[in-house]
């Protein structure tokens, strides 16, 4: 026989070992529950960890592994007596049943070497819970002599006087085990139903025969119901993963080559609507091949709890709560390290020794939490305990020690990004790792990992009451459906799951873009939301127009995790179903992006990742201010002004008035790059120059050379520059207006007192003009530029006066179109702001005037009024004037107004 | 490793990789960009329902693209290639799992057949190449009247860049 295993298929071993190695972990898994629970479906459990373990020893009997055999053998009649009641569930019996899994485990492991190994241990173990049997030699002998005799029929075992005990239950056994064991094999029933005892005992056997049938019975009924499973290699599982994905693409091609036919196709069209059904139906089966319940992942985790428990002295229980969620098979095989090392960190660092947490007041058990949850294409599973929690500050500091952080960075940095350091290379030193953390790995390795799997992993904590680790992973080969969009040219796709709404932007008011300061936002039924711009983000290359700014396009309403956001793109396309591919790895430039699909046309779109958008566009910053900014937002009549105010690092306050800003940024300092005197940033393709302030203005530079500045990004301006300012930016009101003191000059507009604080408001044009002001046509720029505001109503003139003058014009007031234009014709104006209802000359006919004399045609003109149908609109602006804004707007007007003037410029030049 | 290679035009000059490591080799399509991916990333092209992702080499090796590439190699992934085996250390992507990678090249040329002697692998790691040109030339070989350099593909796709 033995030569016959030397010849065995090798497939034929390697899945039978498969097969044991089910077994046991199935056989360790009730087990644990049993330990956690002893009274709760005992019986139940027992019988399928008995039959594990008797599963086992039948395919080790075939396999000729006589070691292995043996001791599942006696485990298996341990676990008969347990089941049948004639034992207890103790603490000892579970220990030795455990002990004797892991044994298995390694024999399973070594194969035909394990027979030489020594299971003395595990065995003596459970034969000591099987005590009073006869002395181990004995016991050993019948039982190996009875399972080959089951495994060998032709084989005549010398069977002795063991017990009857033994004997019976052999027999009992061994019929249930030719029903209900799959694997054993070649003992056909009537033969191991006959005793291998001497004629005397006929008549006993005889009823042990009819008791043995009826055990069959009740065998073989139980292993019908079980579930009937088949097992397949799973490369051909891939193959049909592979297959489905490309029968989708060809489906998705010919609907859309087909559509245009509709009419012709008639009767043909039904058809294709059912292939199209079958063929989606086709791929959901397939799809839930490869998924497998994470509780798959989980099961090792109660047992792995228990010892570490035990061995760091702490009482902890472990949680699973897994909602069934599913996760594609081979990210299970992927995820055991990573979050394994997290259990392990959880119970060595996170929760507490006993007396420690009843000393903080909590109960002296700690609990670890594992649940899993499938979130629109993604599996979101967190690993959660109620210990110690991560200080941000011994973190932060830690940080700083191993050079990771600088102080500076520590002091802008929240709580929530301290405690994400962990997983920076290099923070965990050798000396944290004990053989309970894992081989020598730190938690950067885990978030490498978990990267490769194309998902994230963080943490969020609180001192003294725990923390939580949440992985986020992408269901692989994911069939999605999703809207397709382009913006600047390139094909996009946004999961349908995400997407809330889609919105035309025109010039209707509800439907404009708005600029709230530095921010874009829409108005969505009374919420203001942010708008992500993607090319801006992503460093697209523009394509002819700024398609926001002209109010054109869509806004795809997007809504992710926690997150409420806006995607503006130039088209939209269809919906398609899609099958996702993941990003190749030399691609994953961004976390913009979750994957790649190939249209029905075969180009590839980029499938958006609304979560990583929105960490990219930092969207949580956006709508903290887009909220701050709500409060006095728009009320015409409010003459506040609100400045972006910030510093050098020193004592001396800048600011700038909201509505001049374009973008505020945090940028490292290694970015700016010198040439000659000058230094330049690049972004979103642009070189853009940045300006410290102890170059332009009389301060100190910063105290010490910083890692990050923050970019302040000016619009409306000619040149693209940036001021660079050290640490954090505010938003103040400024209340009183500005005062034109001393301090003004051709750079500073005036100052602006805030509680204790100066604040110098800087003058962005006179900034632009005196660094690169160009002589000539120019040379009148450096004085204040000056407007003529036409308007008949008091308030509205107020306000644009104080508005304007706020942001460094010089101001005259007129109330009707007659005296503007005898104003215009007596003295110079670079801009003209005209309502349109006014006595005497109104706004239309004065625009006229103007168009039509030698001197002033060129002067760059804003209409503002309350007027605000499309006839109006479009009469106003064909009368003459260059833009055209509603008088409750005031943002937008000084926008319009600067961006009129620089046409202007850059048509004269 | 196999004594013949195929061969093609890369900034003027004979550049070559191990035939047992191109899958095959196709005219240049367009490309998708990738947002923010490094300049020498050339894009993503389809391939017959695949994504791959594709290398624009002669901006890896000189840093900068060239005019009019014309074709594109695809190699083999790992998981395609003969077995490990094959020979000692063997030149093979880094990194990638099991993913397909495109070369873009100016021109694919022959195949050629070299004999053992006339190929001679450049010692010491690819880091201690400071050139960048150097870096990715993992040996030569002597065709006929001129030198072909041998890509070297773990350092095509090695991220420090």
């Amino acid at each position: 026989m033995s030569d016959d295993a030397d010849l065995m298929d090798k497939e034929i071993f390697d899945e039978f070992v498969a097969e044991c190695r089910e077994n046991l972990a199935e056989w360790e898994d009730e087990l644990m529950q049993l330990a956690d629970a002893p009274d709760d479906d005992h019986a139940e459990r027992l019988h399928k960890i008995f039959r594990a373990a008797h599963s086992i020893k039948g395919a080790a009997g075939f396999l000729e592994l006589k070691n292995t055999q043996h001791l599942a053998h006696t485990a298996e009649n341990l676990l008969a007596k347990m089941r049948d009641g004639e034992m207890a569930v103790t603490q000892q019996s579970i220990d030795a049943l455990l002990k004797s899994t892991d044994m298995l485990a390694e024999l399973l492991d070594l194969g035909f070497d394990g027979e030489s190994k020594d299971v003395s241990e595990p065995l003596g173990m459970l034969n000591a819970i099987l005590n009073g049997e006869p002395p181990p030699a004995a016991t050993d002998e019948s039982a190996s002599a009875a399972a080959e005799a089951e495994a060998s029929p032709g084989h005549e075992a010398a069977h002795d006087d063991a017990s009857a005990d033994v004997e019976a239950s052999t027999v009992d056994e061994a019929a249930p085990a030719v029903e209900a064991g799959a694997d054993d094999v070649g003992a056909p029933p009537t033969k191991t139903a006959e005793p291998k005892k001497d004629a005397a005992k006929k008549d006993d056997a005889k009823k042990d025969e009819t008791k043995a049938d009826d055990a069959k019975k009740d065998n073989k009924r139980r292993a019908e119901s079980a579930d009937e499973t088949v097992r397949v290699r799973t490369q051909l599982l891939d193959e049909m993963m592979e297959k489905i994905g490309e029968l989708v693409i060809s489906r998705n091609q010919l609907l859309r080559r087909l559509a245009p036919h509709a009419a012709e196709l008639g009767d043909v069209n039904s058809t294709l609507h059912q292939l199209s059904m079958i063929t989606s139906e086709v791929q959901e089966l397939i799809m839930s091949t490869r998924l497998q319940p994470v509780s798959l992942l989980f099961r090792r985790f109660p047992r792995l709890v228990r010892e570490i428990a035990r061995k760091l002295g702490k009482d902890v229980v472990l949680e699973v709560d897994d909602a069934g969620a599913e996760l594609d098979r081979t990210l299970i095989e992927a995820l055991a390290d990573p979050l394994t090392h997290l259990v392990r960190n959880s119970m060595d660092h996170g929760i507490e020794q006993p007396e420690v947490r009843e000393a903080a007041g909590k109960s002296s058990r700690g609990t670890v939490t594992l649940r899993a949850v499938n979130e629109s294409g993604m599996v979101n599973i967190e690993v959660i305990d109620d210990g110690a929690g991560l200080d941000p500050v011994k973190i932060g500091a830690k940080g700083v020690e191993k050079g990771i952080i600088s102080e500076d960075d520590m002091a802008s940095m929240s709580d929530k990004e301290l405690a994400n350091l962990i997983f920076a290379p290099g923070f965990s030193t050798a000396a944290a790792v004990t053989d309970l953390s894992g081989r020598g790995v730190g938690m950067d390795v885990v978030r490498t990992n978990i990267s490769n799997l194309g998902g994230t992993v963080e943490v969020s904590s609180v001192v003294g009451a725990g923390s939580t680790f949440t992985l986020k992973l992408p269901l692989t080969l994911a069939i999605v459906t999703s809207l397709i969009v382009e913006l600047n040219g390139r094909l996009m796709a946004l999961p349908q799951v995400n997407l809330e709404e889609v919105l035309r932007l025109s010039e209707d008011k509800d439907l404009r873009v708005e600029n709230v300061g530095a921010l874009q936002v829409l108005r969505v039924r009374g919420h203001l939301v942010p708008i992500v711009r993607l090319d801006h983000l992503l460093g697209f290359a523009p394509v002819g127009e700024d398609t926001l700014q002209r109010g054109e396009g869509y806004v795809l309403l997007v809504q992710a995790g926690d997150f409420r956001y806006g995607i503006h793109v130039d088209t939209i396309h269809d919906s398609e179903e899609m099958v996702v591919k993941p990003m190749p790895k030399l691609a994953q430039a961004t976390k913009c992006f979750s994957g790649t699909s190939i249209l029905g046309d075969g180009r590839i779109a980029l499938i958006l990742d609304p979560l990583g958008v929105a960490e990219d566009a930092a969207v949580a910053q956006l709508e903290s201010q887009v909220d701050e900014l709500l409060d006095d937002e728009d009320d015409p009549f409010d003459l506040e002004m609100k400045l972006v105010k910030f510093s050098n690092g020193g004592d001396e306050h800048f600011g700038v008035p909201m509505s001049l800003v374009g973008r505020i940024e945090k940028i490292p300092a290694t970015a700016i790059h010198p040439m000659g005197k000058r230094e330049f940033v690049e972004r979103s393709g642009r070189a853009v120059e940045v300006l410290r302030l102890d170059n332009l203005f009389n301060v100190d530079p910063p105290p010490a050379t910083p890692s990050h500045y923050t970019l302040i990004v000016p619009k409306s301006t000619q040149r693209s520059i940036g001021f660079l300012a050290v640490g954090m930016c505010d938003v103040v009101s400024a209340s009183e207006g500005i005062e034109r003191s001393s301090l003004a000059s051709d750079t500073v507009v005036g100052t602006v007192l805030e509680g204790e604080e100066l604040i110098a408001v800087i003058d962005i044009f006179g900034v632009e003009n005196k660094l690169f002001g160009d002589a000539g046509d120019h040379a009148n720029e450096r004085q204040a530029r000056r407007v003529l505001i036409a308007e008949d109503s008091p308030a509205f003139q107020e306000m644009q006066r104080s508005y304007f003058e706020s942001v460094g014009f010089e101001v005259d007031v007129v109330e009707d179109g007659e005296l503007a234009w005898e104003a215009l014709r007596a003295q110079p104006y670079d801009v003209l702001v005209s309502d349109i209802c006014m006595p005497n000359v109104d706004g239309i006919e004065l625009i006229r005037r103007i168009r039509q004399d030698e001197a002033l045609r060129g002067l760059p003109a804003v209409a503002v009024t309350t007027l605000r149908s499309d006839s109006d609109r479009d009469r106003i602006l064909d009368a003459g004037f260059n833009a055209y804004e509603l008088k409750v707007d005031r943002h937008r007007l000084i926008d319009s107004v600067n961006q009129v003037m620089s046409r202007q410029h850059e048509e004269a030049a | 490793m196999s004594q013949r290679f195929v061969s093609f035009h890369l900034g003027g000059e004979l550049w070559g990789v191990d035939i047992l490591q191109v899958r095959e080799t196709l005219e240049a399509p367009e490309f998708v960009e990738i947002p923010k991916a490094p300049k020498h990333i050339a894009g993503l092209m389809n391939l017959r329902g695949q994504v791959v992702c594709v290398v624009d080499l002669s901006n890896r090796v000189y840093g900068r693209s060239s005019k009019q590439p014309q074709n594109v190699l695809i190699l083999k992934s790992n998981g395609e290639l003969p077995d490990p085996a094959m020979c000692e250390g063997a030149d093979r992507l880094e990194n990638i799992g099991d993913e397909s990678v495109g070369i873009l090249v100016d021109s694919v040329s022959d195949v050629v057949q070299v004999d053992e002697h006339d190929v001679e692998l450049t010692s010491g790691s690819a880091a201690e190449h400071s050139d960048a040109e150097t870096r990715f030339v993992r040996g030569v070989a002597q065709v006929d009247d001129n030198l072909m350099m041998l890509v070297s593909l773990s350092e095509l796709v090695n991220a420090a860049a």
